[in-house]
């Protein structure tokens, strides 16, 4: 049977109000002097902080010394943290202060595995009778409120995808969770941009079930007038050939179709090249379920560009087997215009994720990191994953899941050379990418 | 799936701060130009919140899931307050307003013409001839004036816009000719104003009889910026009455374009390129968002007029359709400029409202109009009423109206009234709204953010019995304001374009 453990520390100072032995300590619980807050679902959209709201705890506290200064020494080291969390909360660069918990006859955690979170700030209210002297050298009802991050975290678990081909999905098991649980990514081989290489900025894609990630070459939208399918196999397509569209005028034109069954919002995205020097083209996608029609915004390809992964639009899916095709306007009859994957992610899922980690990132053989941070910074972390470099990036870096399968892509393309391929390739080969996920299990209630 | 949002040194560059999880009060927004504002505030320390204040540059701010963008614009405004600071951009339809610009693309006015003087080119004795520029460009001869050639020149002289960016590329013209031989008539352009280096353009010598044609002259001086015609005349003592011998030229039109009409798109386009080269990282160069009204504009001179002023002209006259559409520019995501109907890239959404303020009142409603013009005489004249008994019955009460009407045609002030009446006639509401949950026609749930303006909402929750003509069920959004820290979408219906502006717009341009 195990007793209450609860101590606040930022790794040098430690503030131990429960030793999860029950026994006597400096700063101790006054009986009944803690109702625990289970926090709610974030109201706010922004992201970077997990899908909890932040709770304020409030804790009434007897602080013992062996005299009245050490009393008030008790106190003021109290304060320290509660100052040092609060500058941590406004994203200053200071050590995070957390609270480490684990509740009486816990069934998951212990004091020597407690539940964390991250103190952002909070406040100390010392009694009225402060100024009179205690025999016992106790300051009787200190108020202690912390703010803290909504979910408590515990341990967390690794587990690594097969080397995947750039531009395939990956997989990854690991024990399920109950609940959303911050994530954090490290991704091998990822190619740089530089005056050499000609590789793009990175898509990541994270998602719960096969059904919520789905990628497959353009030329299954066949077939369709206008639109052919071209071999280019040196360009390390997805298939042997690419969709090609070769605009007879400058109305709209659409490719044929592809039935899906995700339900929810999905995410397109699509890897175009633009082989004219001339004609720019707009792409959008369009939905149809059978009653009704909607289309994303158009999208732009600038002449002579990619290949590319574009973000075309998001679609609201409501039932199985509705179709979307891709409709294309040439800005003059000329030219033409290769499709290569097409790339589709229900952004409804709570195991959805997605980055775009700009250039110039990563080095051949080295891996990049997509960390939460939820324990030791402010904000995630986007950047090499042997030094702190970050990159330049797009997207909430906060990663969350809980799927016991968790499925991946990293969208690229370019090459070692001049050539832009489909594909991410180094010495004539496709990139292979290997994920580690790591998974900080986490709870809203004490466990 | 939620939103990020992050600082950049500029349009694809380097990320300098991901504020995503320390923003506060992040709330952005759309008008019928695109991306309009944002702002938020970051609790930051004073030395953190001055590396912002005060970097070189203009930043580029992004807010989006995943790879959409649900706003993007360039950070113009950083206030310090007591808890961090205060960020504010604007979109990019901002970068349409830094520069002004000055081009003729069309004229055909003759008021700009004047008679050249020695002052302006050698050999010019323009006093030696009659000349006037009264709806036509004329110069004719003198009765006993005497003429040497080549020495003494009657001409008529048009200068292009000072620092204009177009070079003058056509001019068609219709023309009566009635010289002796000997006499020429000449059209010639001019590099570097009147007085410059010379291009013969299009010449007819007199034959003693009047003749007459027209032209559509294609400028070979690929740097023309003025223009004249004349006459050279013979060398001699002219006898004949004054303007029995003369040139007169009418229908004139002079263009900066070789193309045979001047459409907004075209005009759109050169303002894209113009804005691009002066600011690179602001509007981008792709022009493939921009359509053509097809609408032919006889008179654009633009002097000194920001690039968002030109096209806010450009689109209030509609386009070609009968009757004209309404259209839009804007700029959107990867700062592209779109030119086209509005709401024709609008969706269509379905909400149920939490919040509903709508203010009905009858203070614009008017129905039973009629117009003022003047006749021939300038005689005061008032057409016939015009009314909408289905508006008196809702209303309960005739609202009469007059309206003036610039026009010496009561056929053309008929019409006017009949536009301003169709106006007017049903109350527009001013109302704002606010929801959390935003459904297409399937049923299927979107973010808020998505809802732009241009977008269509119909009100799912409103009493079904509720007139259409209230313009409350179904509108087009003019305006979006989205909180991201509560979730919540404001829109604004838009007011319909009076379609009396429309037209009286249209009439301004000849059309």
């Amino acid at each position: 049977m195990s007793e209450l453990y609860l101590v606040i520390t930022d790794g040098t100072t430690t503030c131990t109000i429960a030793d999860g032995a029950g026994g006597a300590t400096a700063y101790r619980l006054k009986y009944g002097g803690w109702s625990p807050h289970i926090a709610g679902l974030r109201a706010s959209e922004l992201g970077g902080r997990g899908s909890f709201e932040d709770v304020t705890e409030t804790f009434i506290l007897n602080v013992h010394g062996s005299s009245m200064a050490d009393a008030y020494t008790k106190i003021h080291a109290l304060q320290t943290l509660v100052e040092q969390a609060e500058r941590f909360g406004r994203g200053e660069i200071v050590s995070a202060v957390v609270i480490k918990y684990s509740p009486p006859d816990a069934a998951v955690s212990s004091a020597a595995s407690p539940l964390q979170a991250c103190v952002l700030g909070g406040s100390i209210t010392l009694p009225g009778d402060i100024s009179t002297a205690h025999p016992q050298a106790v300051i009787v009802g200190v108020r202690l409120q912390l703010r803290r991050t909504g979910q408590w975290l515990h341990t967390t678990e690794t587990a690594a995808s097969a080397a995947t081909d750039n531009g395939e999905v990956a997989t990854i098991s690991l024990t399920a969770c109950d609940i959303v649980s911050p994530s954090a990514l490290l991704i091998r081989n990822i190619a740089k941009k530089d005056t050499a290489n000609s590789y793009s900025d990175v898509v990541v894609l994270q998602a719960g079930s096969v059904a919520d990630i789905q990628i497959f070459p353009a030329n299954y939208l066949l077939p369709a007038t206008n639109f052919s399918a071209f071999y280019d196999t040196t360009n390390f397509p997805l298939s042997a050939t690419v969709l090609r569209y070769t605009p007879s005028s400058t109305t709209e034109q659409y490719s044929g179709g592809w039935a899906i069954d995700s339900v929810g919002v999905l995410a397109i995205w699509l890897n175009v090249r633009n082989n004219s020097s001339t004609t720019a083209f707009k792409i959008r996608a369009h939905y149809s379920n059978g009653r009704m029609e909607s289309y994303t915004p158009h999208v732009v390809i600038p002449a002579a560009s990619g290949p590319r992964w574009y973000f075309v639009g998001l679609i609201a899916n409501t039932v199985s087997n509705a179709i979307i095709r891709l409709a294309c306007t040439a800005s003059a009859a000329s030219g033409t215009l290769d499709i290569d994957g097409v790339a589709l992610i229900n952004t409804d899922s709570v195991d959805y994720g997605c980055v775009v980690i700009k250039q110039p990132c990563g080095y051949s053989g080295n891996s990049e990191s997509i960390d939460h941070r939820a324990l030791t910074a402010i904000q995630p972390y986007v950047g090499a994953s042997w030094t702190e470099m970050r990159s330049s990036y797009q997207g909430d870096a906060y990663l969350t899941s809980r799927a016991a399968t968790m499925y991946y892509a990293l969208l690229q393309t370019g090459s070692d050379g001049a050539t832009i391929h489909w594909r991410a390739t180094l010495g004539g080969a496709l990139i292979q990418n290997t994920w580690t996920l790591t998974r900080t299990t986490g709870y809203m209630v004490m466990r | 799936m939620s939103l990020f949002v992050g600082i950049y040194d500029s349009p694809g560059g380097h990320l300098i701060a991901d504020y995503s999880p320390i923003a506060r009060d992040l709330v952005f927004s759309t008008n019928e130009h695109g991306f309009a504002d944002l702002s938020f505030r970051v609790p930051l320390r004073l030395s953190e919140t001055f590396r912002l204040y005060d970097r070189p540059g203009l930043p580029h701010v992004v807010v989006a899931a995943g790879g959409a963008i649900a706003w993007e614009g360039r950070l113009e405004d950083a206030s310090i307050t007591d808890g961090g600071l205060y960020l504010k951009a604007l979109g990019y339809q901002r970068a349409l307003s830094d520069i002004p610009y000055t081009a003729l693309w069309s004229t055909t006015s003759y008021a700009d013409w004047r008679a050249m003087t020695a002052d302006d080119r050698p050999n010019t004795r323009t006093e030696k001839f009659e000349v006037d520029n009264n709806n036509r460009l004329y110069i004719a001869l003198k009765k006993n004036e005497t003429y040497t050639t080549a020495t003494h020149i009657g001409r008529l002289g048009f200068v292009a816009p000072a620092g204009g960016v177009r070079y003058l590329k056509t001019v068609s013209f219709d023309y009566k000719i009635y010289l002796n031989t000997g006499y020429t008539f000449a059209l010639v352009s001019t590099s570097g104003g009147l007085g410059g280096s010379q291009t013969a353009e299009f010449s007819v010598l007199g034959s003693g009889a009047l003749f007459g044609g027209s032209a559509n002259v294609t400028l070979t001086n690929s740097a023309a910026d003025s223009l004249r015609v004349e006459i050279n005349p013979a060398t001699n003592t002219y006898t004949g009455e004054t303007g029995d011998r003369y040139i007169k030229i009418t229908n004139l039109r002079i263009k900066t374009t070789t193309s045979a009409a001047v459409y907004a798109d075209e005009i759109a386009r050169a303002l894209v390129e113009y804005t691009h080269a002066a600011n690179s990282a602001q509007i981008a160069s792709e022009t493939v968002l921009i359509e053509s009204p097809a609408l032919d504009m006889t008179d654009e001179i633009y002097l000194d007029r920001y690039p968002s002023d030109i096209l806010n002209t450009l689109i209030a006259l509609g386009d070609n359709a009968a009757p004209p559409r309404r259209w839009e520019w804007g700029v959107y995501e990867n700062r592209l400029l779109h030119l086209r109907p509005r709401g024709s890239a609008g969706r269509v959404w379905f909400v149920d409202a939490v919040s509903l303020e709508v203010e009905r009142t009858i203070d614009s409603v008017r129905n039973s109009v009629y117009a003022v013009y003047q006749d021939r005489n300038n005689v005061p004249q008032r057409t016939p009423l015009a009314a909408d008994e289905d508006s008196v019955t809702q209303y309960g009460a005739t609202r009469r109206a007059a309206i003036s009407a610039q026009t010496t045609s009561a056929t053309q002030a008929g019409v006017i009234r009949d536009t301003a009446l169709s106006d007017l006639k049903n109350p527009t509401p001013r109302a704002t709204l606010r929801f959390n949950m935003l459904y297409d026609a399937a049923g299927a749930r979107w973010p808020g953010w998505l809802c732009r303006s241009g977008d269509t909402i119909t009100i799912r929750n409103l009493p079904p019995t509720l007139n259409d003509d209230a313009r409350v069920r179904t509108f087009t959004v003019a305006e979006t304001r989205y909180e991201a820290d509560t979730r919540t979408l404001q829109v604004t219906p838009e007011s319909p374009l009076p379609r009396l502006d429309v037209l009286l717009a249209r009439l301004g341009e000849k059309i």
